[in-house]
């Protein structure tokens, strides 16, 4: 019998684009950590990193490595969460955002802002907050009587929890004052200012969604076909959906919370994975965290840099500017090999 | 044949919240094929989903080859019987031959799985379309495929739910040849049908299904009358015979 080879997208192409997507990854990585708008020798600027003599340069180089960490643990976790929904909610359109949890976590953080409670991580705190409510209304809403759930529900919900989330965002916006611009700026997305608090925050909250995913790969597989097909042939559908439901969404949140609100990685960049390898979760769930991964070092980086004033940008306008053209071209060109996007 | 049962029911009652749809008694033997007739909300469905572990039992057990169903775990009841319904679409692009691995999931990993589900595909003359997307396959290719999946997920019990009722005649034979074949190899089928003429051909018993109870069970040529027929679904039947092996041939009475 031939071998298998080629009757399904092959093992060899993914360890192919697993490589590029770990080199672009590098790269970004290394251009985000040397090229800043201080100017400084690549030698001087590492050596600075282990040694503490020149305490400005010292706290660059720190900066810009914990920086470049959490653009990359934020962009990875975005993408994750974003091919899970996809899967869970069978749905090509869902991203992490798709539950409410993200307008949650941000009027959470809204109110912290806009009570002027924002120092260190009490802002992260309250954007979690704010998200984990959401979450109970969004599941009490779409909850059936026999505890089960539909994926058109739970979008419906989380949508009509948004929608009422966002307006009160708009109403905390039109009564601050002086901290309209903080709520802004913070609210489209950025990485500045952020630490190694902000970094270890992140991890604590998210790891369990890079664990569960790759966990539950070939259960997601069967998932993102049907309930009913899962469970046939035993998967045990309630547990399994709910672990992920969970940490992905506390991945999303905690994503919002400590960089605001980041769009287009999460839904765009499961689709580019699978143009190139296909909807195996497992040649998937790597490719997609690699790449937002590296999407968001480049973004941050422009973001960074792009402005001639020397001021920074949002990075959500960077990651919005250039998400949604592309997916525009994509779905313009390869309409019809791409036939499985509406 | 072995005369284990691959499928015993015992007065199991199964419905939905507080209501109870159905209440039987049931046994399969390998070999045998068995199909279920009724009208739309009959509960045939809900039969199949019980059997196949997907909804509790709120009344009696259900043995799969002398194991009842409640001590079996997820994974060991999708080794020992496997539902077949009309297959789902999907936006995603999975391959058919990644579509049939599915199949081998309650089996666990293992090297064998792949040639298992190459086979499966070989079987039911899919072998071309293995590296197609899913999604891009007519009607019947999926339902082909979707067969395959079935067969190599390597169950002693077959339920199925119409499994060919959307398709053209050609696709629905070669269907039901194929799950005819399966059927002589040992595997017991319950079948869902709307269509009385491959009930007649196909089937060793027939159960006619109203409201819940079973009205009548044995041969198609018992079962198959018009006046039951009439019974069950409140409209006018003829019947015919097959012209090489006289089976009943039941007809609509209608445009006549």
């Amino acid at each position: 019998m031939e071998s298998p080879n080629g009757f399904y997208w092959s093992s060899r192409r993914f360890f192919v684009f697993l490589l590029l997507a770990g080199a672009l990854l590098g790269v970004s990585a290394l251009l985000s950590f040397f090229w800043g708008r201080f100017e400084v020798p690549p030698k001087a600027l590492l050596l600075a990193l282990v040694k503490d003599q020149e305490p400005t340069l010292h706290t660059i180089a720190k900066l810009r490595l914990v920086r470049t960490l959490l653009a990359a643990s934020v962009g990875a976790a975005l993408a994750l969460s974003g091919a899970i929904f996809q899967a869970l909610l069978r749905n090509p359109l869902a991203e992490p955002y798709t539950l409410g949890v993200a307008t949650g976590a941000a009027f959470g953080a809204t109110l912290a802002i806009f009570f002027g409670v924002s120092a260190g991580l009490i802002l992260p705190l309250f954007a979690l907050a704010g998200a984990a409510l959401t979450l109970l209304v969004v599941v009490y809403l779409s909850r059936t009587e026999e505890g089960a759930f539909r994926p058109a529900t739970l979008i419906l919900a989380g949508l009509v929890v948004s929608s009422f989330l966002s307006a009160g965002i708009s109403l905390l916006k039109s009564l601050a004052d002086e901290s309209v611009s903080a709520i802004v700026f913070w609210l489209l997305g950025s990485f500045s200012g952020r630490g190694p608090l902000e970094l270890s925050f992140f991890w604590v909250y998210a790891w369990p969604l890079f664990f569960l995913a790759w966990h539950f790969r070939r259960e997601l597989d069967l998932l993102s076909l049907g309930d009913i097909e899962a469970l046939e042939l035993g998967v045990p559908v309630r547990r399994v959906r709910a672990l992920l439901t969970l940490s992905a969404c506390l991945a999303a949140a905690v994503c919002v919370a400590v960089s605001g609100v980041i769009g287009f990685i999460g839904l765009i960049v499961p689709h580019l994975v699978r143009l190139t390898c296909g909807a195996r979760h497992q040649f998937l769930l790597p490719l997609s965290a690699l790449l937002g991964a590296a999407l968001l070092v480049f973004s941050d980086l422009g973001a960074r840099l792009l402005l001639p004033t020397g001021e920074e940008l949002p990075v959500g306008v960077i990651t919005a500017l250039l998400g949604a053209p592309f997916f525009a071209w994509l779905l313009k060109r390869k309409k019809r090999e791409i036939e499985w996007l509406p | 044949m072995a005369s284990v049962n691959l499928l015993e029911a015992k007065n199991v009652a199964l419905g939905y919240g507080e209501r109870e749809v159905v209440r039987f008694s049931l046994a399969l033997r390998a070999g045998e094929w068995v199909s279920l007739i009724g009208p739309n909300g009959a509960g045939k469905s809900t039969i199949l989903h019980g059997l196949a572990g997907l909804l509790p039992l709120k009344a009696g057990e259900v043995y799969l080859a002398g194991e009842p169903l409640s001590r079996l775990t997820p994974r060991e009841r999708a080794r020992r019987v496997a539902l077949m319904r009309q297959s789902p679409g999907t936006s995603y692009p999975f391959t058919a031959f990644e579509i049939v691995l599915q199949g081998r999931y309650p089996h666990g990993p293992s090297p064998q799985d792949e040639e298992m589900a190459l086979k499966a595909l070989e079987r039911v003359g899919a072998l071309h379309l293995a590296a197609r997307p899913f999604p891009s396959l007519s009607g019947g290719e999926r339902q082909k495929v979707w067969l395959a999946r079935i067969i190599a997920q390597q169950t002693p019990l077959l339920l199925l739910d119409e499994p060919a009722s959307h398709l053209d005649p050609a696709v629905s034979h070669e269907i039901y040849r194929l799950l005819r074949e399966l059927c002589a190899e040992g595997k017991a089928v319950l079948c869902v049908l709307h269509d009385l003429v491959y009930a007649s051909l196909m089937s060793n018993r027939v159960i006619l299904l109203k409201k819940g109870r079973f009205l009548a069970s044995g041969p198609p040529e018992e079962v198959l009358r018009p006046e039951l027929l009439e019974e069950l679904f409140e409209a006018p039947f003829l019947l015919l015979k097959h012209p090489l092996n006289g089976k009943p041939l039941p007809l609509p009475s209608v445009g006549l």
